[in-house]
């Protein structure tokens, strides 16, 4: 696949590779050498020898000579502050998902969406599980996770289709099996303001979400908070963390209005 | 484009491209026209625009299609997870820092270098007064702060050296009016263990600054506490916060095997 010609024109295809590569990069496979990228890209050894060189240069990836192989270099810190700076809600936001956080005894993260996945942008944790850690960066997929269903129902017909089609396209039979769950969003989205999953995406996790309804830096930011099953009480979820993280999402818009 | 990058065979133009523009963007700015990408790196506006729209496409740029101007998309925090998710230091620092940050009412943080700044990894706030505390990825100037003099302090002769020089060139008003401070830290290292920067960088704090002993994954991490001026004198906080930070150090070290 890599050797064929992108059907776009105007498509920098190096571009992609190289970007292609630091994606190799992962929490359980964080250092690299030229084969394993090769072998995990499809591309040539001398095609990976120049990218993760070029890559080097710009501090993207860093050479660790005891290991012989490529991490991620410091520049993949920084090269998303700029983004996070224009979000300010994420200051306004965090006291009170630190306390959400702690009260539940769960996760309240806060995410942005790419393309067909929510990438997480703020983050509290009132738990010690060293197993369930969600982390600024990480990305989840949109129809399994409360985070991404209230996104979707909360966006307007034309564009939460072009995601449909996008999800579609990429994991083919993903849409018709959530559907059920999607008509489910919306209806809660509507009455209680809230949307859930029970276990969809990690199966002793469930979670409610809710979309900021001023868009932030030209988007739809939604809310979530999980909870381990095992800690929930019965109906707990819809009555108790549901409409508190509801009442967390309004008191943050005011201040968001507040201060415009 | 660096010239040199140019003559360089092995060097992919067009991926050092892309980044570059990812890199035009600075904090507080949040978004960039084609023009204002060719300007800043001196590329071809064909070439900005066959890059911005790659970039587009693979999430980490968004399009407005009313300005047609381009912000950066969540893809590019995507490049951060896997490296800060993967620091073993992380997840057993962040209870202790959690606990001094309350005991102190300040803020304390891990970082590293990023060429002529230290960045953040990971931080942890007390109060209200330190919610604007610099976040996770944000640059920070070396020779003002604590946490920065603290790296050059430690750091071996020959990478002291080149970072001071970077930054001569790089950020001369920094230079001139640090360079003294920071090069006197050294010397506070040696004696004291740790390093401190009297509301030098931000007016109304103080910071301290403890170098961790030995790299951890090849790096070296710097811990730092910043406490609010109106808590207590430069003199009182430097008897008082310091050595609980020289303490944090100590048992983080230990948790690692470092000791």
């Amino acid at each position: 696949m890599p050797a064929a010609r992108h059907p776009d024109p105007d498509f920098a295809t190096t571009l992609q590779h190289g970007l292609q590569v630091l994606h190799c990069f992962t929490v359980g496979e964080p250092a690299l050498g030229n084969k394993e990228l090769s072998e995990r890209t499809g591309l040539s050894k001398a095609t990976i020898s120049r990218l993760t060189y070029t890559l080097a240069a710009r501090g993207l990836v860093v050479f660790d000579a005891h290991l012989r192989r490529y991490r991620l270099g410091s520049t993949a810190l920084t090269i998303g502050y700029p983004l996070m700076a224009s979000l300010r809600i994420r200051q306004v936001a965090r006291g009170r998902m630190k306390q959400l956080a702690d009260e539940v005894g769960g996760s309240v993260s806060l995410g942005m969406r790419d393309r067909t996945r929510m990438v997480y942008v703020e983050t509290c944790r009132g738990h010690d599980l060293s197993a369930w850690r969600p982390d600024i960066g990480a990305a989840v997929p949109m129809l399994p996770t409360a985070m991404g269903r209230g996104w979707l129902a909360h966006a307007p017909p034309q564009l939460r289709d072009a995601v449909l089609a996008q999800i579609e396209a990429s994991e083919p039979g993903q849409v018709r099996l959530y559907e059920a769950d999607l008509v489910r969003a919306q209806a809660d989205l509507q009455r209680k303001g809230f949307c859930v999953s029970r276990g969809a995406w990690r199966s002793d996790v469930q979670a409610v979400g809710v979309p900021i309804r001023i868009p932030q830096d030209g988007e739809t930011l939604v809310l979530n908070c999980g909870v381990l099953t095992s800690r929930l009480g019965p109906r707990q979820l819809e009555q108790g963390v549901g409409p508190r993280l509801v009442a967390l999402a309004r008191s943050v818009e005011a201040d968001l209005d507040a201060a415009a | 484009m660096k010239d040199e990058d140019t003559k360089d065979r092995q060097f992919a133009t067009t991926l050092a491209s892309g980044i570059d523009l990812l890199l035009c963007f600075h904090p507080g700015e949040s978004s960039l026209a084609n023009k204002d990408f060719a300007q800043r790196t001196g590329l071809s506006k064909p070439t900005v625009a066959r890059l911005t729209h790659t970039l587009a496409l693979l999430g980490y740029l968004r399009r407005d299609p009313a300005s047609a101007r381009y912000r950066l998309g969540a893809a590019v925090l995507g490049l951060s997870h896997p490296l800060l998710a993967s620091m073993r230091i992380r997840p057993i620092a962040r209870p202790m820092m959690e606990t001094l940050a309350r005991e102190i009412e300040g803020a304390v943080s891990l970082g590293l270098r990023h060429r002529i700044h230290m960045v953040y990894v990971e931080t942890a706030r007390s109060s209200e007064d330190f919610v604007l505390t610099p976040d996770i990825g944000a640059p920070l100037p070396m020779l003002a702060t604590a946490i920065g003099r603290a790296w050059l302090a430690r750091a071996a002769p020959e990478d002291r050296l080149s970072v001071l020089n970077q930054i001569r060139v790089a950020a001369p008003a920094e230079f001139e009016r640090h360079a003294a401070a920071a090069e006197l830290a050294r010397d506070e290292l040696a004696r004291d263990g740790f390093c401190s920067a009297r509301a030098d960088w931000q007016p109304n704090r103080h910071g301290f600054a403890v170098p961790l002993h030995g790299l951890v994954d090849g790096m070296q991490f710097v811990l730092n506490c910043a406490v609010a001026t109106k808590r207590g004198s430069f003199a009182q906080m430097r008897r008082e916060v310091a050595p609980r930070l020289l303490t944090l150090a100590h048992s983080i070290e230990l948790s690692l095997g470092l000791r």
